[in-house]
């Protein structure tokens, strides 16, 4: 009503204008998102240290959820890439621990298995793809005006395919240079690095002790096993050249083997082709049914796959206490929620009275509790990823942030605060407004 | 023209243990458009409650209530909150002002139910604020200003949605008296402009400046008087 004011008013004093205000535009009743988010900014920044010590419990949570996913994450990676640098299939057949008067010396010590050995294993089980037969020592590797002391293995051709090696550079050396004896190296990337630096090896001369070979390749880098030893750091020979030049046996032991690295088909059963493995070697060694193996078997797969299962283990323990310090911090948003609706009833008695809805009231203090819970949130993602940044480097694991939990952990974190923040909205909303205007 | 208010043996039962209380007995009324009423009467008369119902904060236990012609018994919660949104204005004895807000801040906040954009909330604010001479004092909290200055913010709050009706509990009553006369001469203004006004008190002094008295006792209403307001502006001028 927009009345204008009557003459005999004249006299009133200047400070009260001359007529009310026009009427409103007939706009939708009812408060806007953008509104409640206004208000649920301004409440909580009233009440600054309350509102962080809140968020602190949902940043905990949300921390540990993305942390704990991200180092899981990183432990399987790591066993995968064990699993692919010792080649997936592989098994590996060490000789027999030793017993001198009692000392017991470990798997390997006794050199009972020989080059024939591998011969009959390719020959003998027929789920065995190739096998190589290695013999392996520290050395001195001269080039030109650099040295390097590194491993030098004697394989079988065969390895590359046991190993899926790959030549990075040139090639790797063949049946026939390996039958003939040639004196032809291959290259681990360290140690062409260490010795050619940026120049290309392939067609340089190297010498290994006294013996000059033909570097005819490069491998491709292979990373670092489980106990962190560099596979770059060796070079690689034919087995029978090993033998012959550089690490001369006498009669005896010179068809002796280090170890044997067996192939498996791919969709063979590993379980199948180790028990078979056993089976031939208690032939060979002539074991009696109630002596020890003489060998020593591993399934490197089996090994890797134990490993993993031990880490999903772990990830999922973590990430139960992780879901449960969430609840925690969703329980703490719930009564700080309650303290703040009972602080601030009379203000809701007059948001009523002055025309809100319930449902206004319902969504200011909803979007406060999903406000304070998204901080925490927001706050727990980067200490989260900080986090599994820093343990990653602990651990010497790959760091993988998984983008789908660092969603989730957001997405729950608001969850949280919808959920754990509806009882005390919905009591706010559901308040006598003649009662709320009356509290002290 | 309809009445602006129209009641019929409006009655309010509170249930008190086994018996029940009659805050309010079978008040039949009605308020022309553009009236300054008050409602009189010692604590416990049933005045406030008459107001809370009047307010739409309140239902009826028996009775009908009829705001500008509608029935208000039939009503949602939702559209009594928007009767209460474009129709009346609140003012409390102890002012209700949002601590933590200035002073256009508390004026602007009924526009935000009514889905009101910022810009023209704030610019209608600001004209509430000049209108209740507190145009200088826009962006002073609650506790930078004193008691009257605080009534006017909330008389400002209440003039914000152009309501029809404006409902006053004990407006006076958290202030000194020369102060009350000013808050008293500030509703005269806004009555002669067109607003009607209700206005609960237990002084009859407060109650001389309003046009027509409804005097309460245990609940009834038991006398409406009529008579030549006494004007505070004048009132003012003599204290002077």
């Amino acid at each position: 009503m927009n009345i204008e004011v009557r003459p005999a008013v004249a006299e009133a004093p200047a400070t009260i204008p001359r007529r009310v205000l026009p009427p409103l535009p007939d706009t939708r009743p009812g408060m806007d998102l953008f509104e409640a988010l206004r208000g649920a900014v301004g409440a909580l920044a009233a009440n600054k240290l309350r509102a962080m010590l809140t968020a602190l419990g949902i940043f905990i949570g949300v921390a540990a959820v993305i942390a704990t996913v991200a180092v899981g994450a990183g432990a399987r990676e790591q066993v995968l890439r064990q699993i692919q640098a010792l080649g997936a299939n592989v098994i590996v057949v060490w000789g027999g621990s030793v017993n001198m008067g009692g000392v017991r010396l470990g798997a390997g010590q006794r050199q009972n298995l020989t080059w024939d050995d591998a011969r009959a294993i390719e020959r003998e089980i027929g789920a065995v793809q190739a096998a190589s037969g290695n013999i392996r020592s520290q050395q001195q590797v001269i080039a030109a005006n650099q040295n390097w002391a590194t491993a030098v293995q004697g394989s079988d051709p065969e390895i590359f395919v046991v190993h899926d090696w790959l030549a990075e550079r040139g090639r790797l050396f063949t049946a026939e240079e390996a039958a003939g004896g040639r004196k032809v190296a291959l290259l681990g990337a360290t140690v062409a690095e260490m010795l050619f630096g940026d120049a290309d090896p392939v067609g340089q001369e190297i010498r290994i002790r006294t013996t000059p070979f033909e570097v005819i390749g490069v491998l491709s880098r292979k990373g670092q096993n489980a106990q962190g030893q560099d596979l770059d750091d060796a070079v690689f020979i034919p087995f029978w050249t090993a033998r012959r030049s550089i690490m001369g046996a006498s009669r005896t032991w010179f068809r002796s083997v280090n170890w044997i690295a067996v192939r498996v088909h791919e969709g063979e059963d590993m379980r199948a082709a180790e028990e078979e493995l056993r089976t031939l070697f208690r032939q060979r060694h002539r074991v009696a049914p109630n002596e020890p193996d003489t060998v020593s078997i591993r399934n490197m797969a089996e090994v890797a796959a134990t490993r993993d299962a031990s880490a999903r283990t772990l990830s999922t323990l973590l990430a139960a206490v992780a879901a449960v310090s969430l609840l925690v911090g969703g329980i703490g948003v719930m009564n700080i929620m309650l303290v703040s609706v009972t602080e601030r009833t009379r203000e809701i008695g007059l948001r009523l009275a002055v025309g809100a809805r319930r449902r206004d009231i319902l969504a200011q203090f909803l979007m406060e509790a999903v406000m304070l819970a998204l901080l925490g949130g927001a706050a727990g993602v980067a200490a989260g990823i900080g986090l599994s940044h820093l343990l990653s480097g602990l651990a010497g694991w790959p760091v993988l942030v998984q983008w789908d939990a660092v969603a989730l952990a957001v997405g729950v974190s608001g969850l949280t605060g919808l959920f754990f923040g509806y009882w005390p909205a919905r009591r706010a909303a559901m308040l006598d407004p003649i009662q709320a205007l009356r509290t002290e | 023209m309809p009445a602006l208010i129209e009641t019929e043996g409006l009655t309010r039962l509170y249930p008190a243990g086994e018996s029940t209380v009659a805050a309010l007995q079978e008040v039949t009324v009605g308020i022309e458009p553009g009236a300054f009423v008050a409602a009189m009467g010692p604590s416990g008369s049933g005045k406030s409650t008459f107001l809370n119902l009047i307010g739409c904060l309140d239902r009826p236990t028996r009775g009908t209530y009829r705001l500008m012609g509608e029935d208000t018994a039939a009503l949602s919660p939702d559209r009594l909150a928007e009767l209460r949104s474009r129709r009346l204005g609140f003012v409390f004895q102890s002012f209700n002002l949002l601590p933590r807000v200035d002073a256009l801040g508390n004026v602007e906040m009924p526009m935000v139910y009514r889905g009101l954009g910022r810009r023209a909330r704030r610019d209608r604010a600001a004209e509430a604020l000049h209108l209740v001479g507190l145009g200088d004092r826009m962006h002073h909290r609650p506790t930078q200003l004193s008691g009257g200055q605080q009534q006017r913010v909330a008389i400002a709050r209440a003039l914000v949605n152009a309501p029809d009706l404006l409902l006053a509990d004990e407006p006076t009553g958290a202030l000194d008296s020369r102060t009350g006369l000013e808050i008293m001469a500030l509703f005269q203004e806004l009555n002669r402009a067109g607003v009607a006004v209700l206005m609960v008190t237990h002084d009859a002094e407060v109650a001389a400046f309003a046009g027509r008295v409804l005097r309460f006792r245990d609940g009834r209403l038991v006398a409406d008087t009529r008579h030549t307001p006494r004007e505070a502006g004048a009132a003012l001028r003599d204290a002077a």
